[in-house]
């Protein structure tokens, strides 16, 4: 199986009710232990040292006038992985795309932009992978008694 | 053992992967699911990546469809190393297969051209 077999795939209940499409599938992924400091090899942008690979672009310490801090200063550094485990299916009863992740994340810069993907993906829940019954080309079904789990993507922590 | 969740449109997909030397290789077109055993995928049954998949997906992204599993290069999950911005790969671009079509080109094509046989802004 491959992820492009469950993106966009329609989500229906056990009794065929559809729920919404499949807008990505969560992951746990093993962090090692870096005996090297933050990071292993060169970033893509800069050539600098490890602390310069802490944020993804580098450039948007300066946003969030209220407090938010933006998406760019929420990447993470580089972490040393070991496998990646499956957690769930990001399920959204609107649409079956994603922008950047904002409905899952606390971010709320720009406006208009945080605004408009949060009503788009108004609904989005995350249902375990345990839960999911079968699936077949385009369709996932779930167990009778699937549980809508909280969509939020909580970076950094222990899974 | 620490964990950290990501989703994998947002986190992989698209993503540049550098191997192990810094060097562009490909991007992260899409990914391959296995069972624990590494068989195929038993829903409901713990299932993991088991690889980076990069192909010819331009026509199919566009029209629809996907490329058969034939035509897909694979990248083994176990060659990641660190995941950031950017997927890196503890394995050299040149032991992987995915690498082809640079180094075809390299030894059929640019050093057939006079000067294409050493690096100007390296050693000479």
């Amino acid at each position: 199986m491959i992820l492009g077999d469950l993106l966009d795939a329609h989500v229906v209940t056990h009794d065929g009710e559809e729920l919404g499409r499949v807008v990505d599938l969560r992951l746990s992924l093993e962090v090692l232990e870096e005996g090297d400091g933050s990071g292993g090899g060169p970033d893509e942008a800069e050539p600098g040292g490890p602390d310069e690979r802490e944020h993804g672009s580098g450039d948007a310490d300066d946003q969030g006038d209220d407090g938010d801090t933006p998406l760019v200063a929420q990447t993470h550094r580089s972490h040393a992985v070991g496998s990646a485990d499956v957690v769930g299916l990001l399920v959204s009863p609107h649409t079956g795309g994603s922008f950047l992740g904002f409905e899952r994340r606390g971010v709320r810069s720009p406006w208009v932009v945080s605004a408009l993907v949060r009503w788009r993906h108004r609904g989005t829940f995350l249902v375990a992978w345990h839960d999911v019954e079968r699936i077949s080309p385009g369709l996932v079904h779930l167990v009778p008694g699937f549980e809508k789990l909280d969509p939020t993507l909580d970076e950094g922590e222990d899974a | 053992m620490t964990r950290r969740i990501i989703d994998a449109r947002l986190h992989l997909l698209s993503r540049q992967v550098l191997d192990v030397d810094g060097e562009p290789v490909t991007t992260v077109e899409d990914l391959e699911l296995r069972g624990a055993d590494g068989g195929d995928v038993v829903v409901g049954e713990p299932a993991h990546v088991a690889a980076i998949l990069s192909g010819p997906v331009l026509v199919t992204r566009i029209l629809g469809g996907r490329p058969p599993e034939s035509r897909w290069e694979r990248i083994a999950w176990s060659a990641v190393s660190h995941l950031g911005t950017v997927v890196e790969l503890d394995v050299g671009a040149s032991t992987l297969d995915v690498d082809w079509p640079e180094r075809w080109l390299r030894e059929h094509v640019v050093r057939r051209i006079p000067g294409g046989q050493h690096d100007p802004e390296g050693e000479s």
